[in-house]
């Protein structure tokens, strides 16, 4: 009987288990076999061990690239976190019409494609653009800022692209939210603001940390953002494997310094994790 | 202001939007007593509590604690406590730091809150259960747990929102017993709501009873029994019959309703139906006028010989025709 019901578990599961194999196993061992092969003269690899593409990683140039990448990744989630936290959080305290609303706020962007917008940004942003009009018509500055191309840029781009996931994470705890509970901390005697604290905060963390981890692992990713709003004066882990792929044509190399990404993306969530001693997480894990 | 009132409201009033929940309340709670707010849902009670609890501001008059006005005054501010009607206690937190909580507020010392947790358990009877989380509970347990938590901060008035709504028959007659207990042993005054008019009569000191955002009357469970005085009143509580003659309206109680062989039986009536439920029987009577008139009598044997559609002469004491106001209900 129980064994007859663990296979036709097995078999509803079957499909699972084939996508994970084929679209997530299988590529990762694909990618981690390549980086250990030797590039070949002129396309493809050759069945060649070696681990000179990740003693290669070693150059402070790339160890340069990789930390400028995790700079920017600190950055743009702590920004995301200050504004998607409060946005998420007001959102859910909204009544059901102006929630409707706001949800569909969020999501008009996406029915355009993330490339065209960052496009957009570059109206905004370039000498004589859209800001620099507005803010010498009213006075702000008196002469171009010329902020395209340049690092604020660059985190203005990253901090808009990822900003509803975090937001939607957020939304999504605090919506559960029993806000009976709030109440009964300032019926014991505590302010709004450590009611807040006490009570809220610590119900809403999941969904504030799932966020951080939905913000974090792509910013580590997105270099067509700082590919076109960056000009090319910030030039991230992610650029530099694309370029290794089509310029450089070193798939092996490519692929190593996609490794060591991976690796330290999920060594940075593990240590994330034992700190902030979550062992759940909204909408993930 | 007499000596021993403690909290006292005058003519508060709440609208939400276009309704008026709340048209005017006056009420005077004595010190150390238990009162219960009596209503069916939507009439206003719990308004009352949130009020009083600071959760919600009137929009006209006065909440006067211990003859200080704290209509303004924040929830927080206030030394009165509420043990809300699903529970809210903190999922995050153990059942020690939810009673705690107030204490930790407030300021005061670890060892003391340590100490003042571990004689909460035992009044409530939960010792051990210091470390369980809130979704470890039962029902009964985690309303145990929402009384300490309110009753450690030792308030002045501790507020309960149909604290037993939630609980089965059984576990709730066992609770009633241990809260009048508790509220004998700690003199605090408790104001109750339920719209159970039985637990009401069991419990309480004294009973308002509400309808539609206004207090119909307030008085112990003897008076509001025996002399309602609206015919909304005697029907919430217990049951009654509202008879109309020489242009007033009179209450007299279904049990009051004699029959056949007393001498109070000088009316010629009907009868209509008689139905057996729930250990009672009730015999629906018409008037020679056509109103109707209901008694009711315990055990089954009680009206044998009434056939439907017989003639019978029934009748009551005069004191047992309460004049009331007749509010259509």
């Amino acid at each position: 009987m129980d064994s007859r019901a663990g296979k036709s578990n097995w078999l509803l599961l079957a499909p699972l288990y084939l996508f994970t194999i084929l679209f997530v196993a299988l590529p990762i061992l694909y990618m981690f076999l390549l980086s250990v092969l030797t590039r070949s003269q002129v396309w493809g690899v050759e069945f060649d061990f070696t681990l000179d593409h990740y003693k290669r990683i070693l150059e402070p140039l790339y160890l340069n690239t990789f930390l400028e990448s995790f700079r920017l990744a600190f950055l743009s989630t702590g920004l995301v976190m200050l504004i998607g936290y409060p946005y998420g959080y007001f959102m859910a305290r909204m009544n059901a019409v102006w929630k409707k609303r706001m949800m569909l706020l969020l999501m008009i962007p996406f029915w355009t494609s993330a490339l065209i917008r960052l496009y957009g940004w570059i109206i905004v942003f370039r000498s004589n653009g859209v800001l620099d009009q507005v803010l010498m018509g009213l006075h702000v500055t008196g002469k171009p800022l010329k902020l395209l191309y340049t690092y604020p840029a660059v985190v203005v781009g990253m901090v808009y692209a990822l900003l509803p996931f975090m937001i939607l994470a957020v939304y999504s705890s605090a919506e559960k939210m029993d806000w009976t509970l709030v109440e009964a901390a300032r019926d014991l005697g505590a302010s709004s603001f450590r009611a807040f604290l006490t009570v809220t905060f610590k119900l809403t963390l999941p969904g504030l940390l799932s966020g951080i981890i939905l913000t974090f692992i792509p910013s580590m990713g997105l270099f067509f953002i700082a590919d076109i709003l960056g000009g090319n004066k910030i030039v991230l882990v992610g650029s530099v494997i694309q370029e290794q792929l089509t310029k450089g044509r070193n798939q092996p190399f490519a692929a190593a310094l996609s490794a060591v990404l991976m690796i330290l993306t999920v060594l940075m969530i593990r240590l994330y994790r034992k700190i902030t001693g979550t062992s759940r997480l909204e909408g993930l894990v | 202001m007499e000596e021993n009132t403690i909290l006292q409201l005058q003519g508060v009033r709440k609208r939400f939007g276009d309704s008026e929940i709340l048209e005017g309340i006056d009420l005077k709670i004595r010190k150390g007593e238990f009162i219960t707010l009596l209503g069916a849902s939507g009439c206003g009670k719990t308004t009352t509590l949130r009020i009083i609890a600071g959760l919600e501001f009137p929009d006209s008059g006065r909440v006067i604690l211990e003859g200080r006005d704290i209509t303004e005054l924040e929830p927080n501010k206030r030394s009165v406590n509420t043990v809300f009607q699903n529970y809210a206690l903190f999922s995050h937190m153990n059942v020690a730091d939810n009673i705690g909580y107030g204490l930790k507020i407030r300021k005061v010392s670890r060892a003391v809150i340590a100490k003042k947790v571990e004689e909460m358990l035992h009044l409530v009877q939960l010792e051990g259960f210091e470390k369980r989380m809130p979704s470890q509970l039962s029902g009964g347990q985690k309303q145990r747990v929402a009384i300490a938590r309110a009753v450690v901060n030792e308030p002045k008035v501790l507020l309960l929102d149909e604290p037993l709504g939630a609980l089965d028959l059984k576990l709730r007659r066992q609770m009633q017993l241990e809260l009048k207990r508790l509220q004998k042993r700690l003199g605090i005054t408790f104001i109750y709501i339920t719209h159970d008019q039985e637990e009401a009569i069991n419990m309480s000191d004294r009973i308002a009873v509400m309808n539609q955002g206004v207090l119909e009357q307030m008085g112990t469970p003897n008076e509001i029994y025996y002399h309602p005085v609206t015919s909304y009143v005697a029907n919430f509580v217990g049951s009654a019959n509202i008879l109309h003659e020489n242009g007033s309206a009179y209450a007299i109680r279904t049990e009051n309703v004699l029959m056949d062989q007393e001498p109070e039986c000088v009316r010629e009536a009907v009868v209509v139906e008689s139905s057996f439920a729930g250990g009672q029987l009730r015999i629906l009577f018409r008037l020679r006028d056509g109103q109707t008139i209901t008694a009711s009598r315990y055990g089954i044997d009680a009206g044998t010989g009434l056939q439907e559609g017989a003639g019978c002469r029934i009748g009551w004491k005069p004191e047992h025709a309460v004049e009331v106001v007749d509010d259509g209900q």
